[in-house]
């Protein structure tokens, strides 16, 4: 079994009557991904901060590289946080934001222009070094927001939200650094209101509900287990309409309909997905209530 | 230490980044100290010792006396009565008063045959004793001169003699404490004062913007320490603090002769109000609410500060109501301070009671925001 970076053991959490969160327990290994989503309310916050060591757990076990909160400045400088707000000083530059941040880290010298370099470049930030922060756009400043978390060399990145509000080529930079510190053997906590692309960079997914979880696991496990049926689509060779059809196993469906004489023109297979998981596990509980 | 180091030097930065900061913590003060300053002193006679001339003998030998001492450069001559004279030194208006007392114009006649050599008295606050030396030396000259004057030109050689033409007798009077000498000496302070203000309220703003963006937060969860942060805050608001003031104390002191008794004073004056302050900016910007918000309040509170403490009434001319008011206001025991060591003539008995009520604040202030800074938590 590999070692956990971070782990939640039954942890739960009360802020006066409400339950902010209630037994929650994951862990996150190094080079996985692990999405946690939910609701506004559902207690992604809550946990932010649990894991971070802002707040202590009223119940259960939080552990971040072995060690439990408050954290030692030495297993601080092993966390890096890129929160939803752009924590930048919009009046400097974007190499001078690089420099302090990067001095903080207790980076000198050669090696903290170097970091500043590799980080600059795997966010494609190298033209707009002397640009305030101020003048840049969103894309630039969440990009900036983000380099700034990569400077430290550290065992676990936190991203909260990092593509709210960017436009497409900064999002697709930001996910190629995502999948660069996963093949580096990276743990990843990932927030995200987009399923497409929590389903594009997770391994994991824990899905919150009012600070409970309401799954949680190996994304292809929680697609197996929750999303439903793989949907065919295809144009019908009479009417010229296209169909939907939702089975268990596509192929013999398939084998059926073509036994039966159809001629299946644009036939598409759409396998399940988290968001079918999502509206599943909703539905469910609906039902369930 | 670097770390710290580094946070300091970006919250200068910041702060040099936007001008309309520089025009709020140094143009606007300086401004108020010339104007205010120009309208309440006249500042024509300010490189010049103000002295109150009390004729008794009102002789033309006396008057002549008179007339050469207000043709000295280095002398302001006002003619008063003896209470007028004695109030006004009382006040510190003069920095002195001359009295001529009758047989004047005998002495000078007779001499240097006189039986009876004429007095002239020399009344002044007993901590000037620069002020009375230097007048009795201006005296005996001038009075060489009005006889020189009567014999034609022809050196009466008293010198060699040692006679003596006048008795000059050195006098003290007990000087109101609670008056300045100049108007600069008074409006140098509120101006330091509003700088400090302004300062509170640029640097609270500031925070509070750093705490909404989280970027305390972000200090926080990973390479910087909870003390390096508080630490690095608080040297910067009193690093920005004890340049500002050490530059318009400068600019007063080059501009309108502002007269320090006590540099040392002065310094232990401008330290504390800026950790009192640091304290305070410490406070407010932790408090929650949006920047917009806190720079709002901080402004409000900072004007009600001002008004207390004496920023736009100067403390000794406040009623006794408003007075008592002003104990509230950290701005009261900044300017009282400041004072003490321009024109107060504090002791450092005097200074400790301020100086403690500053540091004291800034403790409860810093407390308080430590506390904060400590409860905050990521939303």
């Amino acid at each position: 079994m590999s070692f956990a970076v971070t782990s939640f053991e039954n942890v739960s959490k009360s802020f006066a009557k409400v339950k902010a969160l209630t037994s929650v327990s994951f862990q996150v290994e190094p080079g996985r991904v692990l999405a946690i989503l939910g609701r506004n309310g559902a207690g992604k916050t809550t946990l932010i901060n649990l894991i971070v060591g802002l707040l202590g757990p009223d119940q259960g076990q939080v552990r971040l590289l072995g060690r439990q909160p408050p954290y030692d400045a030495i297993t601080r400088t092993r966390i890096a946080f890129a929160s939803q707000r752009l924590a930048l000083f919009h009046n400097l530059s974007v190499r001078e934001n690089l420099q302090l941040f990067a001095s903080l880290q207790g980076l000198q010298g050669e090696l903290l222009q170097q970091r500043i370099s590799v980080v600059s470049t795997q966010l494609e930030l190298q033209q707009v070094m002397h640009y305030r922060i101020k003048a840049c756009s969103e894309g630039m400043k969440r990009r900036v927001h983000l380099a700034v978390a990569l400077l430290a060399d550290a065992e676990l990145y936190l991203f909260d939200e990092p593509t709210a509000g960017v436009d497409i080529q900064s999002r697709h930079s930001i996910l190629q650094v995502v999948a660069e510190l996963k093949k580096q053997g990276k743990a990843i906590i990932y927030t995200t209101h987009y399923i497409e692309e929590a389903e594009k960079v997770c391994d994991d997914v824990l899905i919150l509900e009012r600070g409970q979880v309401m799954a949680s696991g190996a994304l292809p496990d929680l697609v197996k287990m929750y999303g439903g049926q793989s949907r065919i689509s295809y144009k019908n060779s009479e009417n010229g309409e296209i169909q939907y059809l939702a089975c268990e196993e596509p192929a013999s469906e398939i084998s059926k309909l073509m036994q039966k004489g159809f001629q299946l023109l644009d036939l598409t297979v759409l396998p399940p997905r988290l968001e079918d998981v999502l509206s599943n596990l909703v539905q469910e509980k609906v039902q369930h209530a | 230490m670097h770390k710290v180091v580094q946070l300091i030097k970006k919250d200068l930065l910041l702060l040099w980044r936007e001008p309309a900061n520089l025009v709020l913590i140094l143009l606007i003060p300086l401004l108020m100290a010339t104007i205010f300053g120009g309208i309440y002193g006249n500042d024509s006679h300010k490189s010049k010792v103000t002295l109150a001339v009390v004729d008794e003998d009102g002789s033309a030998e006396s008057a002549a006396f008179v007339s050469l001492l207000a043709a000295r450069p280095d002398l302001h001559i006002s003619q008063l009565n003896l209470e007028a004279a004695r109030q006004s030194t009382r006040l510190g208006q003069h920095v002195a008063y001359m009295q001529i007392e009758t047989g004047f114009a005998t002495g000078i006649q007779q001499f240097p045959f006189g039986q009876q050599t004429p007095v002239i008295r020399l009344v002044a606050d007993p901590k000037r004793q620069a002020i009375t030396g230097y007048m009795t030396g201006v005296t005996m000259q001038t009075v060489m001169q009005l006889i020189e004057n009567r014999l034609g030109g022809a050196s009466t050689g008293s010198t060699n003699m040692n006679l003596q033409p006048v008795s000059v007798k050195a006098e003290n009077i007990e000087v109101s404490p609670a008056m300045p000498l100049n108007a600069f000496s008074v409006t140098v302070p509120q101006a330091v004062l509003w700088s400090i203000l302004a300062s509170v309220a640029i640097m609270s703003a500031g925070l509070a913007t750093e705490r909404s963006q989280q970027i305390m937060l972000r200090l926080k969860v990973t390479a910087v320490s909870m003390q390096m942060i508080v630490l690095s805050k608080i040297l910067s608001c009193m690093t920005m603090i004890l340049m500002s003031t050490t530059l318009l104390f400068l600019f007063g002191t080059v501009t309108f002769d502002l007269n320090i008794q006590s540099l040392s004073m002065l310094s232990l004056a401008i330290w504390c109000s800026a950790f009192c302050f640091a304290g305070i900016i410490m406070a407010l910007g932790t408090l929650g609410g949006s920047p917009g918000a806190i720079s709002g309040a901080v402004w409000t509170v900072m004007i009600i500060f001002a008004m207390l403490g004496g920023g736009m009434v100067p403390q000794f001319m406040m009623p006794e109501w408003l007075a008592i008011a002003s104990h509230l206001s950290p701005g009261k025991w900044a300017i009282q301070l400041m004072e003490g060591a321009i024109w107060r003539d504090y002791s450092w008995q005097d200074a400790l009671l301020p100086a403690l009520i500053l540091v004291i604040l800034g403790t409860l202030g810093c407390a308080a925001g430590i506390r904060n800074l400590r409860n905050e938590r990521y939303l």
